[in-house]
């Protein structure tokens, strides 16, 4: 096993890709990943976040900076050499073979003994559970999805990589085997305690498989941290919206001596926030959580538009329009229907960025829970 | 919901199956004579000028086969002159040999060039793509090879003899070496490489990766990713190449007409001059003859490469 460390690490594309904008490679990338550690690297479609797990699995070579595997330089050392095991978004596994030959691949390409070869299978078909053996004696074609991500996620354990690379395994399966494969990856993640990078555009999955979340954009980790980092205290604009289901709603805002116009009402500052935040146009942002329900004073009316209940997380949230921003506020699950609500930004949990651009002006930082 | 249940009248549900009924009978019917409406045009042209032509050819190498006059029956009578031919069996060894020689080259080879130009930059892969498959007409080609091949000003003996300073060569007038120097074009022509490549292009890159992570060679990747996937295409290019070459007419003719001395004469060419000399019971009788080599050949192969249900 190893820890992963990258250091200044760029790559430019020459090629365009099909619709003609050009790939996104990575703009000096640093990044040290623990031993043991699972990082999920997140990002809208085209940020990078491929690339960088191919940087690491050595398919691309970084035009500058170092790739470092527990503090051995390997930026110029083929795939093969590396020992880190992959998972793809289409499996990936081997046409016209049986599951089975899929995991032994491996051993016949080094020339592995017979008895290795079958001793590793064995053992990996029982970590893999139930079932998993009568997939190895059937062809990978006739396998359904969720199978074939089994297999293909076996034939990574299958020669105990350094570093696993799972580049979006379960963003091709319908949504209740994606919740399946999703736990049982995190297991197997938890059960070999390998080094893991997990690269996904979905952020509620990129909080569940990792330890940290890399939040990336154009080419740059915009954040790196754990999930209370990110969410309450967001680097940017970009990160603050992108965690968070539903998002975080953000308005645009004056402050005014010590209140705050708002949708042309003005909520009276706390003296101390007031004394923060520059006297200039901002910009609000308040998760579903941050806003205070039929406050004392002076409030906001939000027309209601839609109130959407997920009774598994016993929730609800009602959903209009501020200033021509929408507002998702969370709410009882017995809310009653109206037609308007009063709301008030909670003060506490509030974030402030600028107008212009995506700085962050004060956020709330992780609560303590101790 | 259910609050109307006692109020709910009951003629409704049983008239509604009632009048649902006869529209559910008429449709068939109709959809049956509208299925009828476009498959007979096909079938009409499929039976007159594939299967009719085809019964009447059977049935006219039985018999005398004139051009005007009463049709006589003869019999095997026309099979067995064909038999005794030596023509005949010759014209045959040269078409088995074209159409062997023919696919070993021709085939075979494009599948590696393919494999080889996709590993080029996806550029010169589109420029290569353009390049050999700009289309060129069949005649205008055929009289380019012609000029190439000419033994005193033709571009392959200046090669020969300037270039590779190698002793003169009778390019298309040598008995032994004629069929290969027809087959020679057909090399540089890529033959159905378009198709190699598109099914090469719609592999998943990854797989490639995934082989490459677990340290597959080159030659290795090809084995076990690019040949399977192209297995279906290789596999139903190789029945029309075994059809089609069997049947080698066209460049042969225009290029050598047979010869030297018949050494490139193939079954249609021969069976276009006796169809020439006006012997249209022989003529068919080895066309008919030609068919069912080639049905055996398509029947023995389909035994040999059994349809792989992963393939």
């Amino acid at each position: 096993m190893a820890g992963v460390t990258l250091d200044h690490v760029s790559k430019r594309y020459h090629t365009l890709t099909a619709d003609g904008r050009p790939v996104t490679g990575l703009d000096d990338v640093s990044l040290h990943i623990a031993d043991g550690e699972a990082v999920s690297v997140v990002g809208p479609s085209g940020c990078g976040k491929s690339t960088l797990l191919k940087v690491i699995a050595g398919l691309e070579m970084p035009d500058a900076g170092r790739v470092l595997f527990n503090d051995v330089d390997v930026t110029r050392w083929p795939a093969q050499a590396r020992g880190v095991g992959m998972v793809f978004q289409d499996y990936a596994l081997y046409p016209a073979r049986e599951g089975e030959d899929n995991l032994s691949y491996y051993f016949e390409v080094r020339k592995r003994t017979e008895e290795e070869k079958a001793r590793r299978v064995r053992e990996v078909a029982t970590l893999m559970g139930i079932g998993f053996d009568l997939l190895l004696e059937r062809q990978v074609d006739t396998l359904s999805g969720g199978e074939k991500q089994r297999v293909g996620i076996a034939r990574c354990i299958v020669r105990d990589p350094n570093v696993f690379l799972m580049d979006e395994p379960i963003s091709n399966l319908d949504a209740k085997l994606r919740e399946r494969t999703r736990i049982e990856i995190k297991r197997l993640i938890k059960a070999f305690g390998i080094t893991t990078v997990y690269v996904t555009h979905d952020q509620q999955e990129a909080v569940f498989m990792g330890d940290r979340i890399a939040v990336m954009r154009a080419g740059r980790i915009e954040q790196f941290g754990a999930f209370d980092d990110l969410y309450f205290s967001p680097a940017n604009l970009f990160v603050a919206t992108l965690i968070g289901t539903p998002p975080m709603s953000v308005l645009p805002a004056v402050r005014r001596a010590e209140t705050l116009e708002l949708a042309g009402t003005s909520l009276p500052l706390p003296p101390d926030l007031a004394a923060e935040l520059p006297a200039e146009p901002l910009r609000l942002g308040v998760r579903p959580e941050g806003w205070l329900l039929d406050p004392p004073g002076a409030a906001l009316t939000l027309p209601i538009r839609h109130v959407e209940r997920i009774y598994t997380e016993r929730a609800a949230y009602a959903a209009g329009d501020l200033a021509g921003s929408p507002v998702h506020v969370l709410v009882p699950l017995d809310f009653p229907a109206q037609a308007a609500l009063r709301i008030a930004p909670d003060w506490e949990r509030s974030y402030f960025f600028a107008a212009e651009g995506e700085a962050a002006l004060r956020v709330p930082g992780p609560p303590d829970l101790f | 919901m259910a609050v109307t249940a006692p109020v709910a009248p009951p003629p409704v549900p049983t008239a509604e199956p009632a009048a649902a009924a006869p529209t559910a009978a008429a449709q068939p019917a109709v959809r049956r004579w509208q299925v009828w409406a476009f498959v007979l045009p096909a079938i009409l042209f499929q039976f007159f000028w594939g299967w009719y032509p085809m019964l009447v050819a059977i049935f006219l190498s039985l018999t005398n086969a004139p051009i005007r006059g009463q049709v006589t029956f003869v019999g095997f009578n026309n099979y067995a002159r064909l038999l005794a031919d030596p023509l005949v069996a010759m014209s045959f060894r040269v078409t088995f040999v074209y159409a062997g020689l023919g696919i070993l080259l021709t085939f075979g080879i494009p599948i590696l060039i393919a494999i080889l130009l996709m590993e080029m930059p996806p550029r010169l892969i589109r420029v290569m793509m353009l390049l050999w498959f700009v289309p060129l007409s069949g005649i205008a080609s055929t009289i380019f090879w012609q000029y190439m091949y000419n033994e005193q000003f033709g571009i392959l003996q200046f090669i020969a003899t300037e270039v590779l300073g190698l002793p003169p060569r009778a390019f298309l007038s040598n008995e032994r070496w004629v069929i290969f120097w027809l087959i020679f074009p057909g090399i540089l022509m890529f033959g159905p490489g378009l198709y190699y490549m598109t099914s090469l292009q719609s592999i998943p890159r990854s797989y490639f990766e995934a082989a490459e992570i677990e340290g597959a060679s080159f030659w290795r990747k090809i084995w076990t990713i690019s040949l399977p996937r192209m297995r279906p295409i290789i596999s139903m290019s190789l029945i029309f190449a075994i059809i089609g070459s069997m049947q080698e007419f066209a460049f042969p003719d225009l290029m050598t007409r047979g010869g030297p001395n018949g050494a490139s004469r193939t079954v249609v060419m021969y069976m276009f001059d006796i169809l020439n000399d006006g012997r249209y019971g022989d003529a068919t009788a080895l066309s008919v003859m030609l068919f069912a080599v080639i049905m055996v050949l398509v029947l023995v192969y389909r035994r040999l490469v059994t349809d792989d249900p992963d393939a």
